[in-house]
């Protein structure tokens, strides 16, 4: 087969729309899984670690915890770019609000180093963490249309 | 951590992994471009902060 023919096979994807659903919902959650599924789990595992630690880094260093405010449309964008970690955003998110009131909880220091999800506006790394956090999502967009590409057979 | 230059090569770092495993297929392509993407983004960083270093912070 030559190189051009290679590149017009069709992909049948209708027949592989809930698989491919799931993996890029599976890999929007957990980043990394849906390599994972591709049978490729060093990658998933790279993916995985890579964007844990740059989001919880960017967390310890005083990120806030985005989400959308009227009065200021742009949050908009900072919040689509933290949630594209998926379930740890989520979870951060959870685990600030809850610990606030609950001073016994076991992650209330760790909810207090981004003070609650607001943010420590006066640290020095406040900017670092947030950036830290969004690139995190970013990155994450980017695996998971890595995974899509694979699925669709554009990439190996 | 608050030193900005380890701050800022950690993060080079991260992202250079996952940038160099998205956009590369083989791990000699990967490898070559993780170590290219890393040190521009170090090098650019390093720059614009020597080019910034005369102005006043207020």
């Amino acid at each position: 087969m030559t190189e051009s023919a290679r590149k017009v096979e069709p992909v049948t994807v209708s027949s592989n729309l809930w698989y491919i659903s799931v993996l890029c919902v599976l890999g929007w959650m957990i980043p990394g899984s849906g390599h994972l599924l591709l049978k490729k789990p060093k990658r998933a595992v790279t993916f995985f670690l890579c964007i844990m630690i740059l989001f919880f880094w960017g967390m310890n260093l005083g990120a806030k915890i985005w989400h959308y405010e009227r009065q200021q449309p742009l949050t908009f964008f900072a919040m689509v770019a933290q949630t594209g970690v998926g379930t740890p955003y989520f979870v951060t998110r959870a685990v600030g609000t809850y610990a606030q009131n609950h001073s016994e909880f076991y992650f209330y220091p760790f909810a207090g180093r981004f003070n609650f999800g607001q943010g420590v506006i006066s640290n020095i790394t406040f900017e670092y963490g947030n950036t830290f956090t969004w690139v995190a999502g970013l990155l994450n967009f980017l695996v998971i249309l890595d995974a899509f590409d694979i699925v669709m057979k554009r990439k190996e | 951590m608050t030193s900005h230059f380890l701050l800022m090569t950690g993060f080079a770092f991260l992202t250079s992994i996952v940038i160099a495993l998205v956009t590369k297929k083989t791990p000699r392509e990967q490898w070559r471009y993780f170590w290219k993407f890393f040190a521009s983004l170090v090098a650019i960083a390093l720059l614009i902060g020597w080019i910034m270093y005369p102005f006043p912070l207020r």
